[in-house]
């Protein structure tokens, strides 16, 4: 296959489909929030709304940029437009692209490790979502014969559970940092509560924590240091 | 509240993305199949290769499963079953829907948790999903070349920062339960105890990892009601 075919044949459906899909999700994906307004006429203050997208790209707006480029060498082209469209990238399709690739025995980055990678994702996908739906399902008569405590402490402890869940996976990852990406926050709800809007939070916590693990993990970078 | 979030018509609006996700499935897998007699790769290994793709990610997927059934009932099934199909990062979502609670200095599932806030929540999801799928379809042409530049410069410098700013997002939303009282602590706590106690057992059995988010969120709403009963 020349350099051509491989271009036209390939690269470009390629990028075709994965544009058509993913933008037409980012259209689709806003319709439950236009029903809220068609349906019931919900309007939410909108100082509510600027509050929620500063809060949101806060939050996430480093990792929808920097997503994208770090797991790119990984997914390749197709698998990054598959992957990035159903999420779970670190849990379900990285691990099954390594392991077809393993087992296919293709050098990663070569056209037919794209082929099986590709596969492998897809398996993926079917997978999640087959679970997804069934959860959608099954997961509504589940709930229903629930004693409403237990709805109830579903509903108020599930998130700090898993937040706690989560910091201690980051702790395990960069231990040196957790002090400063708690600390901040935690002081801050404390002793700045008055003076600095809540939304801020967020934006001091990622200033000093990427700070404080640029300073602490300094070796690592410089590569003096094996990865922990 | 529940017929807003389980309205019949609320399904069929989710079940387009989630048709446009199957679309996207079949059209790629037509599309690798061709090339993949193209470039020389037999059909048994492309069977083989999807058959790993299902086998890895049943566990993850049950993972989901347990923690769907916490969103559902805050944010409706609909809307839980159309965002876990899309991006299936349950805990990101959580994170997100929490974002758009506190911007209404409200609690996501709470008394005072209106449709008004249940919009500003939804909104936060969708712009959090928005972000990383339109980077995605911005960067896609560019990014061998950008990624080969940065990594020939310093690959470890990006994983740092990501983590790092992971390790943020998450102290900060761990911060607003540690001040909400002594069962929200009780139940933070008891996740993360529980997430360490699995990482330590999944060092000699692997299977548990993709479990372990799952069982420890159980271990640690337990946690919470029984010090919320004992309050």
């Amino acid at each position: 296959m020349d350099n051509q075919d491989y271009e036209n044949n390939w690269v470009k459906p390629v990028h075709r489909i994965g544009r058509i899909t993913l933008l037409g999700v980012c259209l689709s994906s806003f319709l439950p929030v236009a029903y809220l307004y068609f349906a019931y006429g919900v309007v939410p203050p909108v100082d509510w709304i600027v509050k929620d997208i500063l809060l949101i790209t806060a939050s996430f707006g480093f990792i929808w940029l920097i997503e994208p480029i770090t797991f790119f060498p990984a997914l390749g082209l197709i698998g990054s437009y598959e992957a990035f469209l159903t999420g779970n990238i670190g849990t379900s399709k990285l691990p099954s692209a390594a392991v077809a690739q393993d087992i296919a025995r293709v050098e990663p980055g070569s056209k037919k490790a794209e082929v099986v990678a590709s596969m492998a994702i897809l398996g993926s996908i079917v997978c999640t979502v087959a679970f997804v739906c069934l959860g959608a399902v099954a997961g509504s008569a589940l709930l229903g014969a629930l004693p409403t405590d237990v709805v109830d402490a579903i509903k108020s402890y599930v998130t700090p559970a898993v937040f706690g869940a989560l910091m201690v996976t980051f702790t395990i990852k960069f231990p040196k940092v957790i002090p400063v990406a708690i600390g901040v926050p935690l002081l801050l709800r404390l002793f700045a509560g008055s003076i600095i809007p809540s939304y801020l939070y967020i934006v001091f916590t990622i200033v000093a924590t990427i700070a404080a693990a640029v300073i602490i993990y300094k070796k690592r970078i410089s590569g003096e240091e094996a990865e922990g | 509240m529940d017929e807003i979030i389980n309205n019949p018509l609320l399904w069929v609006i989710c079940a387009i993305t989630v048709a446009i996700i199957a679309f996207q499935a079949v059209a790629y897998f037509r599309l690798t199949s061709k090339q993949a007699k193209a470039v020389g790769v037999s059909k048994e290994m492309c069977r083989k290769s999807f058959r790993v793709g299902i086998m890895t990610s049943i566990g993850p997927a049950l993972g989901i499963v347990v923690v769907m059934v916490g969103l559902m009932a805050v944010l409706g099934h609909p809307l839980t079953w159309m965002r876990l199909s899309m991006i299936v990062s349950a805990a990101n979502e959580l994170a997100a829907a929490q974002i758009g609670a506190e911007a209404t200095g409200t609690v996501l599932g709470g008394a005072d948790f209106t449709p008004e806030a249940l919009m500003v929540s939804w909104f936060g999801m969708w712009l959090n999903g928005v972000g990383s799928l339109v980077a995605v379809v911005l960067f896609a042409k560019h990014l061998r070349k950008t990624q080969d530049k940065i990594t020939s410069k310093n690959p470890r410098i990006l994983a740092i920062v990501s983590g790092a700013a992971m390790c943020a997002i998450y102290g900060n939303l761990s911060a607003g339960s540690l001040i909400s009282g002594g069962d929200f602590v009780g139940a933070w706590i008891t996740g993360g105890v529980a997430t360490f106690v699995f990482y330590k057992i999944a060092q000699k059995h692997e299977k548990l990892k993709e479990y372990s988010l799952g069982l420890a969120m159980v271990c640690g709403t337990i946690a919470g009601a029984v010090i919320h009963a004992f309050m």
